[in-house]
């Protein structure tokens, strides 16, 4: 039967239905772009037209979570007859992707709110800016719905190459476009990287779908001359392009002179969203890969993405932890901070083990890391900007006495701080806890992993010390009496929400944050219930091997 | 009529009502009094728990370990699987009572030496400072009374942040680099408690999980479990490994060398009544946590380590004070003197035999009374002198009569002078290490370790006898000859601390011995019933 040709690239009413939360960031993005051609073209106006259309897209995405099946289902799926992807969807509709979607819009919100507060009065050019920040969010969230490697590398680059010229928008600041450079020639180089391992991988196995990729791995897995190090070769590759995104050591490097260079809101949304669509991708990658069952699979090609995020995880918080030792700019101390938590979430990554509910753990402990993690950088971001816009210096020194001076800024700040460390009663400390006990209870099957829970604990207490230093500064040391911030108002409520969600993270609302998080997991995407009537490519996965030889 | 009550909340969580209530308050008068208030009243109320250790309701029973009063259960967290299950689970038995009197009554007194702040010269709101001190104070009662492990390691943490402040924003010229490393010191051996948390949640089957502290002491399957050499954690038979990981965290509080190094440090810098709380409450928190954690749970692993343990207390006691020998600063003497001490509840526990157990319990509230009592009264003469050489004192007692008498009796509790409170605590811990079977068994260490403390006991008189000589003893010297005499309120926190010493020292088995001692045999009752670890490894070295 052939079908019409129309279906053979119309998504349907369904499928558009599900992917409404980009469509709205698109129509915004359009908006943006046309309305200051109607007339209006002040920061103010283009700046609503973000928040409206972040707003919108939000509310779609919470709206979208009634009705999604548990497991998820495949969307715009390909169905040409001569296809050889046919039957696999190109994006994945998930209670996961659905969550991520109302955190990025919050956390865009918040950020455009920070934008409004710093930048916004200055800005020359407040469409343009808008529309790249619009624009990289479109990308972060199709980055964490994608199940087909050539979409997944096209969203990290719709995420990125906004995010470089962001970097780059103060064009006065040196710092800015030096920045802007290193992170776009780190940027090519991991995509170069990613793409040569999604060649391998398309050669090896014969598919772009990620779920097919490891079906037909894990039946070759099995047949003799299984080529392991070109496997390994080609995941590496691909984890790759993931870990510049996260900024996992050793791809960080962009990461600490981004965040310096770049304005304030651009740092904090680099901060937190890029970071967090590049675990979710991560984390789904990984469930992906964790489904089949075969023994030789699991045997071969697991440990491989097992040991190796695993090993990145304990790196990439380890150096981070130490870099930041010797950071006297509070922006680059927040920058080592964000890799070591990323670090932290990474360790999630390394839960793999074929059962009956694949990662629903590491995907709850993520889901509830991200929630919390937001809050605190957003909190300790603000609070920054705040004594910036004060002292006119991001250093250690303008905190100073901003214990005695202003005594509730400070003390939100030393909440946000505290729970960076993860020290109870503070969200950041349960939403660690979480990760251990995820890893904890993985543990069972993976010794290993009881490392790796030993390797992020042992990190929270190398941690402590740079993070009190800020605490110190504001509080401990001598300082010369000069009356309290003078900083917007709004700027200092936002901390204060912050904080207070911090606390209430930590004590009353544990088990209800729990909660939603194991929801979440529960109902995420897994192939194994959506595809389970598809065919298996095991002919074409013959071919493959075959041309490795 | 004792099991039940929700008095403990109320013990626990009063302090940080009272610094909510401080941070309501405006001039210096009202909130010196309401901290006043709000640590005299846990201090009453704590008091009450000595209500079914003096009826007979205890010894009556004559139970063993687990045996708990006051109880409060309540579910915290449940995620909607119920396989994660948190409890607010509150009690107190024979090992944990006297710890949370004595932390009630030194917190108390520690406001009461915190009444001249205005003579700091320090110009930092005492507001601040007294609700941190009334948080530290829940965070140190809720350690003594949590039933739940993770509740336990809330309240660990909990008090870690406003010792840090006390410390640093409070504390002497070097007081930043203290608090920090205390700080550090401490998070660092309490992360490696939390992979023990987890593996004990962990390693039982679906259905046993829990963070009942109790019950994993007292279920045997899951002891049988725990104990077994056969349960292995990353190669390591699993008692063996998660007993180190607890005692790390602990022995840092204790602290136990090579881990003392923040003590000095933070015992220095601290302002006078912060080192009382520290030397008084804090460091018994590592002597407690080990006596709740590691003996009951993992009696198997106290037994292959004994040796070990023996050593590390022996160091402890020698080194220490050696260390203190050395010190010309008054209060660095003292603290080197706390270490000292707390070898003889590391010795003491190592023993595993009843003596050891209840010399390491008494030791560690004698040790409770008398070393806030020295550090307060090296405050005393600090806040007149303003120094704290040992060499340019002398002749104190001659122009300081009543403060010169108190310090003799604080000063030989410490020593361990009979009918003070110090002597009882070291000879139990000499004579249970002695009689010790385990490390008789382990190659005859009982006599070389016994042998080892007595010494030590030489060493503390020596050090002690002769700063007394310094400090009080001798010729008037011109320049203190002014300095009044300790006042009202110098004697009123001087004389309880001066008459539990000698209470203790005089009626050991009526003040405390008959309290804890039903609890303490009672975690030696679990040994036997072991396979013990110590036979396991043995046949595994054999074959």
């Amino acid at each position: 039967m052939t079908p019409p040709l129309a279906s053979m690239w119309m998504p349907s009413g369904a499928d558009l239905r599900l992917a409404l939360p980009e469509l709205v960031l698109v129509g915004a993005l359009a908006a943006l772009l046309i309305v200051p051609l109607l007339g209006p073209r002040g920061a103010r106006s283009a700046g609503l037209i973000a928040l409206l259309g972040a707003l919108t897209a939000g509310v779609a995405a919470l709206l979208a979570f009634e009705g999604l099946p548990s497991g998820g289902l495949e969307i715009f799926r390909a169905s040409g007859p001569s296809d050889p992807a046919a039957g696999t969807g190109m994006l994945v509709a998930d209670s996961l992707g659905m969550f991520f979607r109302v955190l990025l819009m919050f956390f865009l919100m918040s950020v455009l709110i920070m934008w409004s507060l710093f930048d916004a009065p200055a800005e020359r050019h407040p469409t343009e800016f808008l529309v790249l920040l619009v624009a990289s969010a479109i990308g972060m969230a199709l980055m964490t719905t994608t199940v087909n490697l050539l979409l997944m590398i096209i969203a990290i680059e719709l995420a990125s190459l906004p995010s470089y010229a962001m970097s780059a928008f103060d064009r006065t600041r040196r710092a800015a476009a030096e920045a802007a450079l290193k992170y776009a020639i780190f940027g090519a180089a991991t995509t170069g990287f990613m793409i040569f391992g999604a060649s391998i991988l398309y050669g090896l196995t014969g598919t772009l779908h990620v779920p097919g990729i490891a079906r037909v791995l894990a039946g070759q897995a099995s047949v003799p001359g299984f080529a392991t190090t070109l496997t390994a070769l080609a995941l590496l590759a691909v984890f790759a392009g993931v870990g510049f995104k996260i900024s996992a050591v050793p791809f960080h490097f962009w990461c600490p002179d981004v965040f310096e260079g770049a304005s304030l809101p651009v740092a904090t949304w680099l901060s937190v969203a890029s970071k967090a669509a590049g675990v979710v991708l991560l984390v789904r990658l990984v469930s992906i890969f964790a489904e089949p069952a075969a023994a030789a699979y699991v045997a071969g090609v697991l440990p491989l993405i097992k040991y190796g995020v695993g090993a990145l995880a304990i790196l990439t918080c380890t150096v981070a932890n130490l870099a930041a030792y010797r950071q006297t700019s509070v922006r680059r101390l927040l920058a080592y901070s964000s890799i070591a938590h990323a670090g932290y979430m990474l360790a999630a990554g390394a839960i793999i083990f074929p059962s009956e509910q694949p990662s629903a753990g590491a995907i709850s402990a993520i889901v509830a890391y991200l929630v919390v993690y937001m809050f605190m950088n957003y909190g300790a971001f603000m609070a920054l900007g705040l004594v910036a816009a004060d002292r006119g210096s991001e250093d250690l020194d303008a905190f100073r006495g901003l214990g005695w001076r202003d005594a509730p800024t400070a003390a939100a700040l030393a909440v946000c701080l505290v729970s960076l460390v993860g020290l109870p009663p503070l969200g950041g400390f349960i939403v660690k806890w979480w990760l251990i006990y995820a890893l904890g209870a993985a543990a069972l099957h993976s010794p290993f992993l009881w490392v790796l829970a030993g390797a992020v604990v042992i990190n929270t207490a190398l941690s402590l010390f740079y993070y009190m230093r800020v605490v110190a500064a504001m509080y401990l040391g001598a300082y010369e009496e000069t009356g309290a911030l003078r900083a917007p108002l709004s700027g200092k409520v936002a901390l204060h929400l912050c904080a207070i969600i911090l606390l209430l993270t930590g004590t009353l609302w544990i088990a209800p944050l729990k909660r939603n998080a194991d929801g979440v997991a529960a109902a995420a995407y897994s192939p194994r219930s959506v595809n389970a009537g598809a065919p298996v490519e095991t002919s074409i996965s013959v071919a493959g091997s075959a041309n490795v030889r | 009529m004792w099991e039940h009550s929700s008095l403990l909340s109320w013990i626990v969580f009063l302090p940080v009502i009272g610094a909510v209530v401080l941070l309501f308050l405006g001039s210096a008068g009202q909130i010196k009094r309401a901290a006043l208030l709000f640590s005299a009243l846990p201090f009453g109320l704590s008091l009450l728990l000595l209500g079914p250790f003096l009826d007979g309701t205890v010894g009556a029973r004559g139970a063993g370990y687990g045996d708990v009063y006051f109880q409060q259960r309540l579910t915290w967290i449940e995620t909607s699987d119920r396989a994660f299950r948190v409890e607010y689970f509150l009690g107190v038995d024979g090992l944990s009572m006297p710890l949370v009197v004595l932390t009630t009554l030194i917190t108390l007194l520690a406001v009461g030496a915190s009444w001249n702040f205005e003579h700091w010269k320090t110009r930092r709101g005492l507001k601040g400072y007294m609700a941190l001190l009334l948080l530290l104070e829940t965070g140190m009662l809720g350690v003594f009374v949590a039933l739940d492990f993770f509740l336990f390691y809330i309240f660990w943490e909990v008090m870690l942040l406003p010792m840090y402040f006390l410390i640093g924003v409070w504390g002497g010229p070097r007081k930043e680099y203290a608090a920090i490393k205390f700080f550090i010191y401490t998070l660092a051996g309490s992360v490696l408690m939390l992979i023990a948390m987890l593996a004990f949640y962990f390693y039982p089957a679906a259905g046993d999980r829990t963070f009942d502290i109790l019950r994993l002491a007292t279920d045997p399957k899951l002891h049988a479990l725990f104990n077994d050499p056969a349960t292995r954690f990353l190669g390591y038979p699993f008692g063996v490994a998660m007993f180190v990981l607890l005692f790390i965290g602990f022995a840092i509080k204790v602290p136990v060398f090579p881990f003392h190094t923040w003590l000095p440090d933070a015992h220095v810098e601290a302002p006078t009544p912060i080192s009382m709380i520290l030397a008084g409450v804090l460091l018994k928190m590592g002597g407690y946590g080990m006596l709740r954690f590691c003996y009951p749970i993992l009696p198997g692993a106290g037994e292959y380590l004994c040796v070990f343990l023996g050593w590390l207390g022996v160091i402890n006691i020698l080194y220490g004070a050696l260390c203190a020998m050395a010190q010309d600063d008054f209060k660095k003497l003292v603290a080197y003197s706390s270490i000292s001490h707390m070898g003889y509840v590391l010795l003491g526990m190592a023993a595993m035999t009843q003596a050891g157990f209840q010399g390491a319990m008494f030791q560690m509230i004698a040790h409770g009374i008398s070393s806030p009592m020295c550090f307060f009264l090296v405050g005393v003469i600090y806040d007149r002198a303003h120094h704290r050489e040992i060499d340019r004192f002398g002749g104190l007692w001659l122009s300081m009569p009543r403060y010169g008498s108190m310090a003799t009796i604080g000063f030989f509790a410490s020593l361990g002078l009979p009918t003070l409170c110090g002597f009882i605590g070291e000879v139990y811990a000499v004579f249970g290490t002695f009689d010790s079977s385990v490390l008789s068994r382990a190659g005859g260490y009982n006599l070389l370790f016994g042998i080892l403390a007595a010494t030590g006991a030489i060493l503390t008189a020596a050090y002690i006898l002769w700063m007394v000589q310094r400090v009080y003893l001798g010729a008037e010297r011109p320049e203190y000859a002014g300095y009044p005499d300790a006042d009202r309120r110098e004697m009123a926190i001087l004389a309880p601390m001066a008459l539990l010493a000698v209470a203790l020292g005089v009626l050991p088995k009526q003040t405390l011995l008959d309290f804890v001692s039903n609890t303490l045999n009672g975690i030696l009752q679990i040994t036997p019933q072991m396979t013990t670890l110590a036979q396991g490894a043995a046949a595994g070295a054999g074959s």
